[in-house]
């Protein structure tokens, strides 16, 4: 079966944040022509059906002109299946009411939207360059055209900062009626100016008392913790797209930089603009065998509300997984780590902050 | 046929560790052109690569060497390698016994160090002629008259003839080959006696079993003979020998004076015994040479398997190592802990290190080792002694009566400005002042008597940091004595690790309880749950600290590209999982069963 899923990437990006480590480059017009140009290109080379979800990420797809994103939506359009989720990453400096009445004329109906955080003076350390009025100004233009699916990408653990500070972020957030959080700790990255400028992140402890918060608070505000880091008003606001990867699902991925999985094989696209200008895109590729394949099943399901499914996990690998793990799940069990019932095992919401150690409990059979 | 022993010069190289001993050696077959230099290999003699690393000689080694000497006389020298550590000093104390002289070389920079000393008084007793050496006279800080100074005033030699050389360099190299020649007797056995040959080293082959190095003292020795090992009573007969150039030469015999190696399909290593002599069967010696000591172990530790699966190849591996290491003992053990090993006795620090390291890198094996133990001699209300060498056997504390300990005689060779630092530290480790004497105006000895449990833990380092570096220091065992000793258990999340456990002294017991137990909770990784430490004594909790629970191990982010790396990340996670340990529900790293050697004493 052919994926469902179209991950598309825009590297380009008017300002660098000093926390980021993704794949990006300066925002420069003629090199934003020819980018779109060649990713339209790639996008053809494969033999795409209709998908139920198309992500536009980055860099900032937003910093793309009126006319270089209306030649980038005309292309995808002919894609979306029926019943689909088509979103977009957005900074708030670079957009305007023309650009989003695009996003509603071309089928986007899910906008996740880069706020980081409502304290201005934070805003400025992270090397952002947007206000909270532009914020205020995307949120009215969204719900002016009747988009009304919007998230807000919010981080926290900079040195300095405290529990206090998530919660105002928390607090404006839900005034502006958001129907989907996504809350990031800080990560010091390597090759950031973080990492150079040696910008630390709050300790674990502290980190884990903001998250023990954010759950404990969200949940009081009527929200569903379904992944590590996100949560949403409703299972019709999850995002689905990205349920495609924790749920160890195939999807295309287009772009300088960007990863897809088709047909079994996993696939990394070059991050050189140069080779990328070359027609050159796939510079990786690995076929994940039975036993690559549990590690990913496991490790990505682990990451959601709807955890292991006995049923799905016995037929694609062939055994029983409460009789493999018999052990590990015990273990587990008895440090109320995980959750289990007749069908799904899934870790609690507190715990997924020690995700890892609990993924390793099992993987390391494999 | 034999050589003339009038052109025959057996001898050895001393010095201390970096002095520049297996360079020399090279330097003196490059000249010889014993070995092209094409095939020289920097240090020849150094065979296995851990000795070349740790620029250390553990195996012995003998070569031939011809020398056209500035008489016109072609001289036969054999250079016989000595282990340069005090852990190996009687082998060291063998090798020298095969030869007539020694070559005592001394960095220019450096000077006399304590262990050069303890081999120079090994040279002395084994009544050889010792010619100095003066090395690295190329450094700027080389100070050469000062160093002859030093040797005339502290061992006593006259150094007159000591050729002032750069090994590196290959400066002067010649003058101490005629040195040689001129200053070193030869070999003066009588050829027509009854075979009295030294063995000095031996090594297993695969093939053609037990290679044996000897010194022919009396007689000699041929291909067919039937021979006697006359302390270990066993016969054989010589299949192969000949010497080594360094490469391996067959000869039909090994006349009077010669060094060389024999074969006689021995198949026990334990049945060839450094000092042992080897005489004829058929006409045997009416007695052995004398000198012949057996090796007893003198440190313990306990060696598992990572993974209990892989008891079988460790048993393999040792017994392979055992082949060539008549020292090393072992027998197989069990812990709750650790499942199926083995206790292992060796020499000496160094030479436990030397094991444990072949282990992980020529057998590719993740082992445990728990931290090494004295002999303890444990006397019973009942008047049973028990010979103990593994703390968790010890008995309950109400059944003992004393407990003695092996003691040590340990010189510190130091300059006078860190004896009052060093005393503290030797008061520290309940030392029992001896003597403090000048060697000269600015350095001194330092002798004091201590418990060989306190040398082995964590002495040499503190020794180093005590004197930046500049201390160096012997010991020798001198007897039991009785102590106030104790069993020290550690308990993780509330179970006794019977791999843990030590014995330690009452009077320091708090103070190393509270030491290891903070060591293990930097060691031990945060687990799902908190896990206690505690020392306890006779099931007295004496210190505690917490493993709090892990808070935060989450790669928060992931999305499409970040799988690979997510991956990686818990491959390496999964990776330092397989080489932990679970005792109990805790996983503990194997740094910490040697914890102990490693705290930081203040």
């Amino acid at each position: 079966m052919k994926p469902k899923s179209l991950y598309l990437h825009i590297p380009f990006c008017v300002h660098l944040c000093h926390y980021c480590d993704f794949t990006k480059v300066f925002y420069n017009e003629k090199w934003a022509k020819k980018y779109l140009e060649v990713l339209i290109y790639e996008l053809q080379s494969y033999k795409i059906d209709k998908c139920k979800t198309i992500f536009i990420g980055g860099g900032t797809p937003s910093s793309l002109t009126y006319d270089q994103l209306e030649y980038l939506l005309s292309h995808l359009n002919k894609y979306l299946d029926k019943d689909y989720e088509f979103s977009i990453e957005v900074n708030p400096e670079t957009l305007d009411f023309d650009k989003i009445s695009l996003f509603k004329k071309y089928g986007i109906n899910r906008v996740s939207i880069g706020v980081q955080t409502f304290n201005e003076t934070v805003l400025k350390k992270l090397g952002r360059y947007h206000t909270n009025k532009d914020v205020k100004n995307v949120v009215n233009w969204l719900n002016k055209v009747g988009i009304t699916n919007y998230s807000f990408d919010l981080i926290y653990g900079l040195e300095g900062t405290s529990k206090d500070d998530v919660k105002h972020d928390l607090d404006m957030a839900l005034s502006y009626n958001v129907k989907h959080l996504s809350l990031y700790s800080l990560i010091i990255e390597p090759n950031t100016k973080f990492f150079i400028s040696k910008v630390e992140a709050l300790n674990d402890d502290e980190l884990r008392t903001i998250y023990d918060f954010i759950i404990n608070y969200l949940y009081d505000h009527g929200f569903i913790h379904y992944e590590v880091s996100n949560f949403a008003i409703d299972e019709e606001h999850f995002s689905k797209h990205n349920l495609t990867y924790w749920q160890n699902k195939e999807y295309y991925g287009i772009g300088l930089g960007a990863s897809g999985y088709i047909n079994g094989i996993r696939y990394q696209n070059t991050k050189s603009l140069n080779e990328y200008f070359n027609y050159n895109f796939v510079v990786h590729k690995e076929t994940i065998d039975l036993k690559n394949k549990e590690f990913e099943y496991i490790m990505l399901n682990l990451r959601t509300i709807y955890g292991i499914n006995f049923e799905q996990y016995n037929l694609l690998f062939n055994k029983n997984f409460k009789d493999y793990y018999k052990e590990e799940i015990n273990q587990l069990k008895k440090l109320n780590l995980i959750e289990i019932n007749e069908n799904s095992l899934k870790v609690t919401s507190h715990n997924l902050y020690i995700l890892d150690s609990i993924i390793t409990e099992f993987i390391k059979k494999l | 046929m034999s050589i003339n022993q009038k052109f025959i010069r057996n001898f050895s190289i001393i010095a201390h560790i970096d002095h520049g001993k297996s360079t020399l050696a090279d330097r003196i077959l490059e000249l010889t052109e014993t070995v092209e230099k094409r095939e020289m290999k920097e240090q020849f003699l150094d065979t296995m690569d851990l000795e070349r690393e740790r620029g250390i000689t553990i195996k012995l080694n003998a070569i031939q060497v011809r020398y056209r000497a500035e008489d016109g006389n072609d001289y036969t020298f054999h250079l016989i390698d000595t282990p340069g550590h005090v852990d190996f000093s009687y082998e060291v104390s063998r090798s020298l016994a095969a030869c007539e002289g020694a070559l005592l070389v001394v960095d220019a920079s450096q000077g006399i160090e304590a262990q050069t000393l303890a081999n120079v008084y090994l040279a002395l007793d084994n009544n050889l002629e010792i010619v100095p050496v003066i090395n690295k006279i190329d450094l700027p800080s080389a100070m050469p008259n000062k160093i002859k100074e030093d040797i005339e005033n502290i061992i006593g030699l006259p150094t007159d003839h000591a050729p002032l050389i750069s090994a590196k360099r290959g400066l002067n190299i010649k003058e101490v080959l005629e040195a040689v020649v001129k200053y070193i007797p030869a070999p003066t056995g009588d050829e027509n006696a009854p075979l009295k040959a030294l063995i000095f080293d031996s090594y297993y082959d695969a093939y053609r079993g037990v290679i044996v190095f000897i010194r022919v003292i009396e007689g000699k020795l041929s291909v067919g003979d039937k021979i006697r090992m006359m302390n270990t009573k066993t016969e054989y007969e010589v299949l192969e020998c000949g010497v080594r150039t360094p490469r391996e030469v067959k000869k039909d015999e090994l006349g009077c004076g010669e060094v060389g190696w024999l074969t006689a399909s021995i198949k026990n290593i334990k049945d060839v015994q450094v000092g042992d002599t080897i005489t004829n069967a058929q006409r045997p010696a009416s007695e052995p040479l004398k000198g012949y000591r057996k090796m007893n172990p003198m440190v313990y530790c306990g060696i598992y398997p990572v993974d209990n699966d892989k008891y079988g190849e460790l048993r393999d591996a040792i017994e392979k190592l055992q082949l060539n290491d008549a020292a090393l003992v072992f027998e197989p053990e069990t812990s709750q802990a650790l499942g199926f090993g083995f206790r292992c006795g060796f020499l000496g620090l160094l030479h436990m290190d030397v094991v444990q390291e072949r282990l992980e890198r020529e057998y590719n094996l993740d082992i445990i080792t728990t931290a090494p133990s004295v002999i303890y001699h444990v006397y019973l209300h009942d008047g049973t002694k028990l010979i103990l060498e593994n703390p968790s056997k010890f008995p309950s504390p109400q059944e003992i009566d004393r407990i003695e300990e092996p003691f040590v005689t340990v010189e510190i060779m130091t300059p006078s400005d860190y004896v009052g630092p060093l005393m503290e530290l030797c008061q520290n480790k309940r030392g029992i002042y001896k003597e403090l004497n000048y060697i000269d105006e600015t350095r001194m000895i330092l002798i004091y008597e201590m418990p060989l449990s306190e040398i082995i833990y964590d002495f040499f380092d503190r020794l180093k940091s005590s004197s930046k570096g500049y201390a160096s220091f012997d010991y020798e065992l001198s007897g039991y004595k009785e102590s106030k000793l104790v069993k020290m258990d550690i308990l993780l999340n509330g179970e006794v690790v019977d791999a843990l456990a030590s014995i330690v002294h009452r009077d320091q017991a708090y103070h190393r309880g509270h030491k290891m137990t903070v060591k293990l909770k930097t060691v031990i990784p945060r687990q799902q749950f908190e896990v206690p430490i505690q020392a306890a004594i006779s099931g007295k909790v004496i210190a505690r600290t917490n493993v709090k629970a892990v808070r935060k191990d989450v790669l928060s982010k992931c999305y499409g590209g970040d799988i690979s790396r997510k991956k990686k990340l818990l491959e390496k996670q999964k990776e330092g999982k397989r080489r932990m340990k679970a005792i109990g529900s805790v996983e503990v790293p194997q740094e910490a069963f040697m914890a102990l050697l490693s705290t930081d004493d203040e």
